[in-house]
């Protein structure tokens, strides 16, 4: 399979797994292209050792790690010079969607989030899952139904909100 | 055990809208970043990837004399890359090449596939793969020693359809390129809005937006209002009202127009109930409280 080939097929999927793994929409390409010029330079070594979907988490795994350490540090500085970033003329519902499960997985912890992500995004099988994360398969499980409960709890916060906000628009019940 | 059904296919119709469809990326961002990863493996010290296209288009390519002022651009191309203007335009034009000379041998890592389906001008490659012979064959085999690469840039500028988003341009393209490539008088053929026509207009209103915020930074509010007002004036209907109208605010604010600044973020809250701008715009309500 060629680079190029690899990146038509796969943009998307490495973006969602990113993105997923809490890289922010702002940084996010930076890491998609962070993953993709290690693929380009590991493309010839991979021979199809694992499923590609595999091989690029485990990737993406390494640079969303890599990331979330050091996007913390600049998070601020990045809040002021985004405003033009992004892509204006996405779809405004899609976008709220992206925002809204960034939040919702924001509240999961970091080994509830990357075992959800994994499973419910990227559909990787249960056994990938245990082999990336070196952890046994009865693990994988418990940690999905930790994260699932915390997603639908977190999920069932939001329409609360959502219910409350519309019966007081604008703070007007505080 | 097995695993459970997963939630986006199985679980409630919130879970599945929510998994299934965010975080999905537009084709129009997976075009961009090729063309800036391309320019990244060409000018990130890589000049070698630049070479290879160079050598896969003159070896490959039919030795004519379209291919020898492909070899000009290309290194052209390469001496950009080299003295830092590496950058979008970089990229642009070596996709441009790549695709005009159809290289389908395996043994180019990178290049392997014209992409030929994912630019967007209108380009005719002949089946054999002889390259046709766009504007940009013109210009004369030239050193790139002698030439100013800005000029180059200009005049090799392909429009295409994807403008690299901001954030894109912040990390890669610190160069004042965007400015001087901006459109040059074509913004509409025949009343009709072309794909490279909105691209080239949502450049410019990001750059013109860019000089206002950077006048704002260095603490210029009013030449930031005359910029976001020449913006509007010039974008009406732009796609970045948004953040016009959140930077006029802003300056507004820092000029000491604080009653205006504060209705108008008013306004902008209730227009944009979810603006990312949403945080500032309070603020600059509260201030004024």
């Amino acid at each position: 399979m060629t680079f190029r080939a690899v990146y038509e097929e796969q943009f998307a999927y490495v973006y969602r797994a990113l993105r997923g793994l809490g890289v922010p929409e702002t940084d996010v390409l930076d890491a998609v292209q962070e993953v993709f010029l290690v693929v380009h330079r590991r493309l010839a070594e991979f021979e199809g050792r694992s499923k590609i979907t595999t091989w690029l988490f485990e990737i993406a795994l390494r640079v969303a790690k890599h990331r979330r350490t050091a996007f913390a540090k600049r998070r601020e500085e990045l809040v002021s010079e985004v405003e033009l970033s992004g892509e204006p003329d996405r779809n405004f519902e899609l976008r709220e969607q992206s925002m809204e499960l960034d939040r919702i997985l924001a509240e999961l912890p970091l080994y509830q989030r990357e075992v959800f992500v994994m499973y419910e995004l990227a559909e990787l099988e249960g056994e990938e899952i245990a082999e990336l994360l070196s952890i046994p398969i009865g693990t994988v499980r418990s940690r999905l139904r930790l994260a699932r409960g915390s997603f639908q709890r977190a999920l069932h916060r939001r329409s609360l909100r959502e219910r409350f906000e519309l019966a007081c628009p604008e703070g007007t019940c505080t | 055990m097995s695993m459970p059904k997963r939630l986006r296919h199985g679980g409630s119709s919130e879970e599945r809208k929510l998994l299934s469809s965010a975080f999905e990326p537009s084709p129009r961002l997976r075009r961009a970043l090729w063309t800036r990863m391309v320019a990244t493996l060409a000018s990130a010290g890589t000049v070698a990837a630049a070479t290879e296209v160079a050598v896969a288009s003159t070896t490959l390519a039919p030795a004519t004399a379209t291919s020898i002022a492909t070899t000009g651009l290309l290194k052209v191309v390469v001496a950009s890359a080299v003295i830092g203007l590496g950058s979008v335009s970089t990229a642009w034009v070596l996709e441009k090449e790549t695709a005009r000379n159809v290289i389908h041998e395996e043994k180019v890592t990178w290049v392997e596939e014209a992409p030929v389906k994912v630019l967007p001008a209108p380009r005719k490659v002949a089946a054999e793969g002889a390259p046709a012979a766009p504007s940009a064959m013109a210009l004369p085999v030239v050193s790139p020693s002698v030439v100013p690469p800005v000029a180059v840039v200009e005049r090799m500028d392909p429009k295409p359809e994807a403008p690299p988003s901001s954030a894109m341009q912040g990390s890669i393209s610190e160069s004042p390129r965007v400015e001087r490539a901006e459109p040059r008088g074509e913004i509409q053929r025949d009343g009709v809005a072309t794909p490279g026509d909105r691209a080239s207009r949502l450049r410019e209103e990001a750059s013109l937006l860019r000089g206002a915020r950077e006048s704002l930074r260095s603490g210029d509010s009013q030449a930031a209002l005359e910029r976001v007002r020449a913006a509007k004036a010039r974008h009406p209907d732009g796609v970045l009202l948004q953040e016009t109208e959140a930077i006029t605010i802003e300056a507004l604010a820092a000029s000491g127009s604080v009653r205006e600044a504060e209705d108008r973020a008013r306004q902008f809250l209730r227009t944009y109930p979810k603006s990312p701008y949403g945080q500032r715009m309070q603020a600059i309500v509260e201030r004024g409280n």
